[in-house]
């Protein structure tokens, strides 16, 4: 899967300039910043994301680093050790899950270096488990030393002294942090220097306090030197090749890609030029004549279903008289609204009568009023060549509620269908890394009327070893999440879903979902769903409210006996500066009682990398493995890699595990990310692409 | 078990045969491939020259033939690529010129202020002083401001302070007319960002003719005024 992320960001990276990506410093072979295996001070640019993949004898790591803030470092790491004689091991392999956090303390300065703290590997069985800090300096150009003192593995060789009593008994199930390890037990100083003759080339050499300890004893790890050699290439697109000499005896190889996340490698993107505004004449503004009779209002009403159609835009109805104008509209493509709206403001004033002066669009999806976004036509006609902020201080955006106009008659019922190849991944299962079922997935959507969708998913297996997943898990909880391996055997074909959906607007500031059915592939029931989210908010409030029954493993229509009341209250709020927290409060599918936190850092772009994690009152022997369900995010928004404007992402949520504690029931059509792009704290955002 | 994997391998290659899109009606489906048909399409035609086209003079004189109007021929430098662009559209001074495949770049007597459709894109401009000199004539120093969008879509704008020379004047000939016009150079900088526009300015302050910064990306655009 990182393998996966690494190839979809080497795509993407010819575009970012080498001058960019020559800020990154070195990484090394845990994939953080570092010189071969030791650490350095040094950070990447805020944003950055990176995937590191690296061998070294035995060892293979997989990395995600990501810039969280300015000098706040995570990475999360997958590693598989061959010839490794542990209990764990599956055929002699063991696979090892990670995760690093670091700070920079001090920024380097004239005569000062740099100086971070880091935790390595420091939730859950802590192989890699390390504490550190370390200084690194540029001396003359192009020459870095960098020195620290290191706890754990590296202070497991060539010690100088001990800090207390380091525990090796774990804590929990795993999975919490080892905070009674934290630069306890030995320490020792290591080092390392760098050359660079050119931006290009990069050369290495550290002092090494990790023994390799267990590497040695139940693997076949042969430390004969503390030394370690390297030689870094860098690409043009910033990426880093390296080759490493390490412990007197083994070879190490190194790719790394950096993707900086604040960047585009088409700003602005390459979507079609937007019609030009038309000016109206002076003369025509005074013309009421066509409010006589339907003809110019029915000429009207053509068009605009025409033209908005070309602006990738879809025409649902309107309110005319004579000075103002109310368009209902329906935006599928552009993940930017405002360029939505900006477009659908263009269309309209080279079509509504000359003598509207005030337009109102409405931005509908699934039969809701998002919002209402009101325009003045002289502003239009005056600001289309000014900077966006103008019109934006003309602009008001204000709840859609009763706003919308009554969708034409003849749009809907609507029917859709695809029918697509499919993949369902499942990561990290023990005796192997990543498994996938694939085949083909019939989708097929009717909507009824705006507001109520009929919608089925069918798929049909070609290949996949999910049925292979063979985890026991020693769990007192009901398996509500467990038994995916028996779905994936006996659902061939398999009904996804089959469901139908009633979208509403009960009231000013809120918006509602029921939905009905085969919710998802394990549980059917009936869903329902009230937010509360007034236009100009940061603030929302969810609350959801299910009672599901678990669903036979063929995926047809049978149900099993296992049936559970599950909810959530919910809180989301924009905390600003790129950051987004969510928490949810509520009871879980295992009829367990508890919260799940999620922080996410949100780039205007559509990027977003986050984490989430929850507790329930299920204790950490009852939860098993992992002591508490836990993961991490990734979203793409593919109109950054092609630079058209679509609201299709790709999300990849890497879950520590999957356990029966704190599992959701995964619906669709959750009400809070349909509306929140409507509203205007997301609408600033990205207001400059307003006349783009 | 032979049957039963042909039939397995005939379900790939028909949904294979239909496009990495899928087949169906829903657009939503349609786009989520389309990306990596992009990559697929860029990777096939890598190396490839594009099939021969229209001579220009050809396309020039069929544009002149079939519209009355104005008619301007731009070129970009570093992607070298060539087009017509037809006013279509007025708003006071600022008039948009488009292309047949949906490009449009604003002038202002000539002078481009904004663009849209090819990537990296002007989104406004005040020519302020410094266009004031231009379109007089005139030496002396002035300001001009241009914006674009960042990568996380946020606008930034360069501040240019720019120095403005006339050179001698020249005669030019167009495919519809013939005038008289000064060269008139801008030397602007922003920072560490330094342009060099150079015009061709009628007494009335129409640039016939041009070579301007167009964006960071884009570098440099050549303008000709076929038809004013």
């Amino acid at each position: 899967m990182l393998a996966a992320i690494a190839t979809l960001v080497a795509f993407s990276l010819p575009n970012i300039s080498l001058a960019q990506q020559n800020r990154v410093s070195s990484f090394n072979l845990y994939g953080v910043p570092g010189l071969i295996d030791l650490p350095t001070a040094d950070l990447a640019p805020d944003g950055t994301l990176s995937t590191t993949i690296s061998k070294m004898g035995n060892n293979n790591r997989s990395t995600l680093t990501f810039q969280i803030t300015p000098r706040l470092t995570g990475s999360f790491r997958y590693a598989a050790i061959q010839n490794f004689s542990n209990p764990a091991s599956v055929n002699l392999r063991y696979y090892d899950r990670s995760f690093d956090v670091r700070y920079q303390l001090m920024r380097e300065g004239k005569y000062r270096p740099a100086v971070a703290i880091g935790l390595q590997d420091f939730i859950g069985t802590g192989l890699y488990g390390a504490e550190y800090i370390v200084a690194s300096k540029q001396l003359v150009p192009g020459l870095r030393v960098t020195g620290g003192l290191g706890w754990g593995r590296l202070g497991s060789a060539n010690s100088l002294g001990s800090t207390g009593n380091r525990p090796a008994s774990l804590l929990g199930q795993g999975g919490i942090p080892t905070y009674d390890r934290w630069f306890r037990g030995p320490y020792s100083a290591f080092g390392g220097v760098s050359y660079a003759p050119s931006s290009r080339l990069a050369f290495k050499v550290e002092y090494s306090t990790d023994a390799y300890t267990r590497e040695s004893t139940e693997g076949t790890f042969n430390r004969k030197s503390p030394w370690n050699f390297g030689v870094d290439y860098r690409l043009r697109n910033g990426g880093q090749l390296s080759a490493y000499y390490a412990y007197g005896s083994e070879v190490g190889i190194q790719m790394t890609f950096h993707t900086d996340l604040k960047s585009s490698p088409r700003p602005g993107g390459t979507d079609q030029a937007p019609v030009p505004v038309l000016v109206r004449d002076s003369a025509a503004i005074a013309d009421l004549g066509w409010t006589q009779d339907n003809t110019t209002e029915n000429s009207t009403r053509k068009a605009l279903r025409g033209a908005l159609e070309k602006e990738r835009l879809v025409y649902e109805g309107l309110e005319l008289t004579a000075k103002r104008a109310v368009l209902r509209v329906r935006n599928p493509n552009y993940r930017s609204v405002p360029q939505a709206i900006g477009r659908a403001a263009r269309v309209m004033s080279r079509i509504v009568p000359a003598s509207v002066e005030e337009f109102v669009i409405v931005p509908v999806g699934n039969g809701m009023a998002m919002s209402a976004v009101k325009m003045r036509r002289s502003d239009i006609e005056n600001l289309e060549n000014a900077p966006a902020t103008e019109m934006l201080a003309r602009t008001s955006i204000v709840e859609g509620f009763r706003l919308a106009p009554r969708a034409e008659k003849d749009l809907y019922p609507r029917f859709l269908w695809s029918l697509a190849p499919y993949v369902t991944i499942s990561a990290f299962d023990p005796s192997s890394p990543v498994r996938m079922d694939g085949g083909l997935r019939l989708q097929a959507k009717y909507q009824l009327t705006p507001n109520i969708v009929v919608s089925g998913a069918l798929t049909k297996k070609l290949f996949g070893d999910l049925t292979e997943i063979r985890r026991t898990t020693p769990s007192t909880l009901p398996k509500v999440r467990t038994d995916a391996n028996k779905y994936s055997a006996q659902g061939d074909p398999a009904i996804q879903h089959l469901t139908v959906t009633g979208y509403g607007r009960p009231g000013k500031n809120l918006y509602s979902r029921v939905t009905v059915g085969y919710l998802e592939t394990m549980y059917a029931g009936v869903s329902g769903e009230v937010l509360w989210k007034p236009v100009e908010s940061r603030l929302a409030l969810g609350l959801e409210l299910n009672y599901v029954r678990q669903r036979a493993f063929d995926q047809l229509f049978g149900l099993q006996s296992y049936g559970v009341l599950t909810g959530h209250a919910s809180a989301y709020y924009d905390l600003g500066g790129g950051f987004h927290g969510q928490v949810d409060v509520g009871r879980y599918l295992a009829g367990d009682v508890g919260a799940t936190v999620t922080l996410d850092r949100e780039f205007s772009n559509g990027w977003r990398v986050g984490a989430y994690a929850t507790f329930t009152n299920v204790d950490f022997d009852d939860f098993g493995e992992g002591s508490f369900d836990k993961g991490i995010r990734v979203t793409m928004p593919m109109s950054w890699t092609s630079g058209k404007q679509t609201r299709n992402k790709s999300e990849i949520v890497i879950q520590s595990l999957t356990r029966d504690g704190g599992a959701r029931l995964n619906v669709n059509g959750r009400l809070y990310n349909q509306v929140r792009d409507y509203h205007r704290p997301e609408m600033e955002k990205t207001w400059g692409r307003v006349w783009r | 078990m032979m049957g039963r994997r042909f039939i397995k391998f005939g379900a790939i290659a028909l949904c294979a045969s239909v496009g990495l899109s899928g087949c169906g009606n829903d657009p939503a489906n349609k786009e989520r491939f389309s990306a990596i048909q992009n990559l697929a399409t860029a990777v096939l035609n890598r190396g490839k020259k594009a099939p021969a086209e229209t001579p220009l003079e050809q396309k020039i004189a069929q544009a002149l033939a079939s519209t009355t109007a104005p008619l301007v021929l731009f070129s970009l430098e570093t992607s070298k690529s060539t087009g017509l662009l037809l006013e279509i559209e007025r708003n006071r001074d600022y008039h948009t010129y488009g292309s047949a495949d949906r490009k449009t770049i604003v002038l202002k007597r000539g002078i481009v202020t904004a663009s849209r459709g090819f990537g990296n894109d002007m989104m406004s401009s005040d020519l302020s002083t410094s266009g004031a000199l231009v379109r007089a004539r005139q030496n002396g120093t002035g300001q001009r401001k241009t914006r674009f969008l960042d990568g996380e879509d946020q606008t930034f704008t360069f501040i240019f302070n720019c120095t403005v020379s006339v050179g001698k004047s020249e005669k030019m000939e167009s495919a519809t007319f013939k005038t008289n016009v000064k060269r008139v150079t801008e030397e602007c900088a922003a920072g560490s960002r330094k342009i060099t526009n150079t015009y061709m300015v009628e007494r009335d302050g129409n640039v016939v003719a041009s070579r301007q910064w167009f964006s960071p990306m884009l570098g440099y655009v050549t303008t000709a005024q076929l038809r004013r």
